[in-house]
């Protein structure tokens, strides 16, 4: 039982920031262009983050700075994409470089050092509930934000007219064009927005789910959720399983190591990418999801 | 449809020699302002970077040996580039083809003359260099799966593969438990020269790159792979057969970065470890991204990234900073030369 609940719970803290990069980048490919960079913008945030909750012990503020340079980040990303129309996949990819150099730099003085700080929030009453009180109500803030977001997501894509709007910038910017408002001005909020979101999972990552900060620590999360975006059909609401699916490959891997469970540790750390690369061959051959247009022209 | 004749004002940067400048000021002043910010001089900083890869033959040896990888991870990069497509999984196909040559080297090849031996070793790395690229290649074409997305992803799983062996069966026994292979044939290692770690390997990356050049644009095959990754509708009209040449083409890339990897072991190395040739490969992908995937300018390409790279141990010990701070010097030449580059044209 207690195994149970060890391994839930670190399913849910390990899938969250997973969980932040997939709806944030999903938002963004509506929009119709791929945050590829929300690796970097974990990153960026996870760093930025860790260090303001090390020096001010408050997570709100580690979560408002890391916002803003994990939207900084993305803004690179909208200009180079575009503004100047470049590979936006090539753009991603070196922004990720650029931000293990800046977190690299900037972090070298928080290496190894302990947060002095525990943001756990137990909601109460609800924390009682067995297995579900210890795992789900027993998390920090941002935590409880991430079991929201994929439905205000859902909520803001398929209901609000902004939201429709961005969507449309992915189907058909001409239309948006012609309807008298500004495609690239709405690509440019959607590629922000999702580096806002991926920096807010890189500050769970560091400031509650590691309690550390270490060099390159994201260490691929940002492009399995980039990846797993195909997964979800580009429907904000399906965020939650892929997310949790890996949190649990990652719950488990630690789990293994702990028991003593003679698996070796790389076969258990590979896991979560082979399963990300697996799940995109099964769903490949499935069915073709309802890809935004303009998507397709990349792919 | 836009009118393109109203279109035709001249803008600033259309100056190719202004945008040279900018790509290499820029890069310089920002990144000072990053040093100044922290209390370190950029002048000390630009001092030692320049000492530290001037510094000796060496130090210049250094550079040469990281630009060997690079030429040819870049070349990896910039042959699919040509089909349309992008390969970021340089750095997996290369450490791949590293560990199946430090094993072969060291096993069924020990006892072989090197005449035979080394020719050898070089198809097992590209074989191994262009397995590890099938993988993509068949996630690519018969999965219709993103192939960037896919070298990335496999990246992940070859680092895991690796430390997966060399911490197991493949590690040394007699290595004082180090996670390493044992260690290839002395005789079967490729040559140095001039006192430096630089090895024949240099000679075969540049002669990669000119291969690349005359095939890309002096034969027929070169000729169809330009119009593959120039209007695929069009080279599919025409009759060639695409997905065919994508893939021979993408097959062809990891056999090179198999190359690097082969020089690796059998150049510097001489036995596989856990972070031997770590981020040649992305460091490839970059080299050519910078140059717009033309072979003959990615040589200097590669010359530039691997002495800041070589720098960056230099910086480390001069001013205290993480070697990785050259990083963000590298990164912000390529993300100044994106920002104010040329359009490509074909747009």
């Amino acid at each position: 039982m207690n195994d149970l609940i060890t391994i839930l719970s670190s399913t849910i803290s390990a899938g969250t920031p997973i969980l932040f990069a997939l709806v944030g980048d999903l938002i963004g490919q509506r929009a119709g262009i791929i945050s590829l960079n929300v690796e970097g913008c974990m990153l960026v945030g996870a760093c930025a983050g860790f260090m303001t909750a090390a020096t001010t012990g408050s997570l709100l503020l580690a979560t408002l700075v890391a916002m803003i340079f994990g939207g900084l980040l993305a803004l690179c990303q909208a200009f180079l994409a575009i503004t100047r129309k470049r590979n936006m996949m090539a753009s991603g990819f070196i922004l990720n470089f650029f931000a293990v150099g800046l977190t690299t730099f900037f972090g070298r003085n928080f290496l190894g050092r302990s947060l002095g700080a525990d943001f756990t929030w137990d909601i109460p009453i609800l924390c009682e509930i067995p297995v579900l009180g210890p795992t789900v109500f027993s998390q920090d803030p941002l935590t409880y934000f991430s079991y929201l977001l994929p439905i205000l997501a859902w909520f803001f894509l398929t209901r609000t007219k902004s939201g429709l709007l961005l969507c449309s910038v992915g189907e058909a910017p001409e239309v948006t064009e012609a309807c008298g408002y500004h495609p690239k001005r709405i690509q440019y909020a959607a590629v922000i927005a999702a580096g806002v979101l991926a920096a807010i999972g890189g500050v769970q990552m560091s400031t509650v789910y590691t309690i550390s900060w270490a060099n390159d620590m994201v260490n691929g999360r940002g492009f399995i959720a980039s990846a797993v975006v195909v997964l979800c059909a580009w429907k904000a609401e399906r965020a939650y399983i892929p997310a949790y699916i890996f949190g649990l490959a990652q719950a488990l891997q630690v789990f293994l190591q702990v028991k003593g469970v003679p698996i070796s540790m790389y076969v258990t750390m590979m896991m979560p990418y082979l399963m990300t690369l697996a799940a995109l061959a099964i769903i490949s051959i499935s069915k073709k999801p309802a890809m935004p247009e303009k998507l397709k022209i990349i792919s | 449809m836009k009118l393109q004749l109203l279109d035709k004002k001249t803008h600033l940067l259309d100056h190719m020699w202004l945008r040279i400048l900018i790509c290499f000021l820029a890069p310089i002043f920002l990144f000072g302002i990053l040093l100044v910010s922290q209390g370190i001089s950029p002048i000390l900083a630009y001092k030692t970077i320049v000492t530290s890869v001037f510094g000796s033959t060496y130090t210049i040896g250094e550079v040469v040996v990281r630009a060997t990888y690079l030429i040819l991870t870049a070349m990896a990069a910039i042959l699919p580039a040509r089909v349309g497509l992008a390969n970021a999984g340089g750095e997996g196909q290369m450490t791949i083809a590293a560990t199946a040559v430090a094993v072969a080297g060291s096993t069924i090849f020990a006892e072989v003359p090197a005449v035979i031996a080394v020719p050898l070793l070089f198809v097992v790395g590209m074989l191994a260099g262009a397995a590890w690229a099938g993988i993509a290649v068949i996630c690519k074409q018969l999965l219709n799966m993103n192939e960037i997305l896919c070298t990335i992803l496999l990246n992940y799983i070859a680092e895991y593969v690796i430390c997966f062996l060399l911490y197991g069966v493949l590690k040394d026994p007699h290595g004082w438990n180090y996670p390493q292979t044992v260690e290839v044939a002395s005789h079967l290692r490729l040559p140095r020269y001039f006192g430096t770690r630089v090895t024949f390997g240099i000679f075969i990356a540049l002669a990669v790159a000119i291969l690349v050049w005359v095939v890309l644009y002096k034969t027929r095959v070169g000729f169809t792979m330009r119009t593959v990754g120039g209007n695929q509708t069009a080279a599919r009209f025409s009759g060639v057969r695409l997905k065919r040449v994508q893939s021979l083409v993408f097959a062809a890339s990891g056999a090179i970065a198999g190359i690097a990897g082969t020089i690796l072991i059998l150049g510097v190395e001489g036995r596989m470890r856990t972070d031997a040739g770590a981020t040649m490969g992305f460091m490839g992908f970059l080299t050519a991204g910078m140059v717009g995937n033309s072979p003959i300018w990615a040589i200097p390409s590669a010359l530039l990234i691997g002495a800041l790279d070589v720098a960056g141990n230099g910086v480390e010990i001069a001013t205290g900073l993480p070697a990785a701070t050259m990083q963000i010097l590298i990164m912000l030449v390529l993300l100044t030369i994106m920002a104010v580059g040329g359009k490509k044209k074909h747009e």
